[in-house]
């Protein structure tokens, strides 16, 4: 080199303050926690929380209200933690639940709908968790009045059966539930939707984001797999029929009979899901293909299940006509 | 318009106009601290390059063109860019912070965040040629903690 003056410039010659404040302020979440498992560098330039925090709210708007800013000051590294709990995708399907733990005091939900990334919708809901009405009554959390409902901006000249696929599409969900004791967060919905179904008579429309979930494991039992359901429910306006509302966003846990789980079950499986479920990638259409895999198993075990009974119910008919057989010869051969 | 030299680490000239060179807070100050009537003013820039400079005068030119409309700036500055390796951008982005040219630096900054979006921590070292410098112990943290980000991107 015949001057001194150039050396090769990597980034590691780039000052501190420009690589913190003018380049990783302007990556997304993945990329910020990438480049953070890229080197010790990095890994000590993305701690600062600002980061996480604004990363944070612009994907989860609802993160910046001042409950959930509560809980998470005490998350192990604030905002980057909890990140790294609830944006990948949660896989819980060989989790082994114990339905009867107790559960702790209190579940935090904070849920974001967005269409076509922009937000719609966001709210926090907090759930009380120790009362015995809500340890043995059916869990769901519903996050809107009765009363209120969400204009979608779907336009008035779109054909109704558009509205499916284009609500398919383009309405994402988001529902971390928080646990503010043990300081774990997760996020239960599968984003994008699973599966969506116009109702036949109200015409409402249901949209769905379920994540599988392990429950007790029994084989046979009615808890052996869950699903976590988050249901986003659209509907027109009654008094002019061509615009969209959403009129119900709810979280339920269902059995493998689409029965509900009740509170003291649920959050067993909600806290084990927090605590040790798996962080993956997203991936295209995954959680599509998980939830047309468990409604196959929901079939097969129906299936079993009507086998079964009506092969009782066989037993029982040639059981009664053997009696009634053998009274008709006994009575025969009585008179004769 | 006055016009005065800028001259760069291996000694390089550029003529340039006032309207171009204060674009750089850093010239502008100079000029109006040690601003004379002479066109022979010679700014000394020992941190830059000649190679360097001259892109970002040529950059700066663009920005001051007035017969380009802004979409036309902007493809202009976007091929401009594209064509650049890693370590031009990082030089950019030093001598935009050492002269405080402040819309030179934000496009710089953000192509280096583009070329990191969505790729794996592998492919951040192979791209600003960094070298993985973890404790066994800090590794085992990051798989625990960050697991899902360290599988190669898959678009």
């Amino acid at each position: 080199m015949p001057s001194s003056h150039h050396l090769p410039s990597t980034i590691a010659a780039l000052h501190s303050d420009i690589l913190q404040t003018h380049i990783l302020t302007r990556l997304d979440g993945p990329a910020l926690a990438s480049a953070a498992s890229a080197s010790s560098r990095f890994r000590h330039l993305s701690a600062e929380d600002q980061l996480w925090r604004q990363i944070c709210s612009a994907t989860w708007p609802s993160t910046t209200h001042p409950r959930i800013q509560q809980a998470i000051s005490v998350f192990p590294s604030e905002h980057r933690s909890f990140f790294s709990d609830v944006f990948p995708l949660l896989d819980c399907r060989s989790l082994r639940c114990d339905l009867d733990r107790s559960p702790s005091s209190e579940l935090i939900s904070a849920v974001d709908i967005h269409y076509k990334d922009k937000p719609l919708l966001s709210k926090v809901h907090s759930t009380e968790t120790h009362t015995n009405w809500f340890l043995y009554s059916p869990f769901r959390v519903d996050v809107i009045d009765p009363k209120d409902s969400i204009p979608l901006p779907i336009r008035r000249r779109e054909k109704r059966e558009d509205w499916v696929a284009n609500l398919e599409q383009n309405l994402t969900a988001s529902w971390i539930v928080i646990d503010p004791i043990k300081n774990r967060a997760a996020n239960v919905s599968s984003r994008q939707a699973v599966n969506v179904r116009r109702h036949w008579l109200s015409g409402e429309i249901q949209v769905q984001y379920t994540t599988m979930m392990g429950g007790d494991r029994r084989a046979g039992s009615r808890t052996e797999m869950v699903q976590c359901s988050v249901v986003v429910i659209c509907g027109e306006k009654e008094e002019d029929g061509m615009e969209m509302s959403v009129r119900e966003v709810s979280m339920q846990i269902l059995d493998m009979e689409g029965k509900h789980l009740n509170g003291k079950e649920s959050s067993g499986i909600l806290g084990e899901a927090m605590e040790s479920g798996k962080r993956i990638k997203e991936q295209k259409g995954e959680a599509k293909l998980r939830f047309g895999e468990y409604e196959e198993l929901k079939w097969k075990r129906k299936g079993r299940k009507d086998r079964i009974e009506n092969a009782l119910d066989m037993l029982c008919v040639f059981t009664g006509i053997a009696i009634f057989l053998s009274f008709c010869t006994f009575f025969i051969f009585f008179f004769t | 318009m006055r016009t005065f030299q800028l001259k760069s680490s291996d000694n390089k000239i550029f003529k340039v106009s006032e309207e171009i060179a204060i674009q750089s807070a850093v010239i502008k100050n100079f000029l109006e601290d040690f601003g004379s009537d002479s066109d022979e003013i010679v700014i000394p820039l020992p941190n830059v390059r000649g190679r360097i400079l001259e892109m970002m005068i040529e950059w700066m030119v663009k920005h001051v063109d007035e017969e380009l409309t802004k979409e036309e700036v902007e493809d202009w500055e976007n091929k401009f860019m594209n064509d650049l390796n890693m370590e031009v951008t990082t030089e950019l982005v030093m001598a935009a912070n050492y002269l405080e040219v402040i819309g030179l630096l934000h496009r710089t900054c953000q192509s280096i965040a583009d070329h990191i979006s969505g790729k794996s921590p592998e492919e951040i070292r192979r791209i600003l040629n960094i070298t993985s410098d973890f404790t066994p112990e800090e590794e085992a943290e990051i798989r625990r903690q960050n697991g899902w980000v360290l599988n190669p991107s898959t678009n």
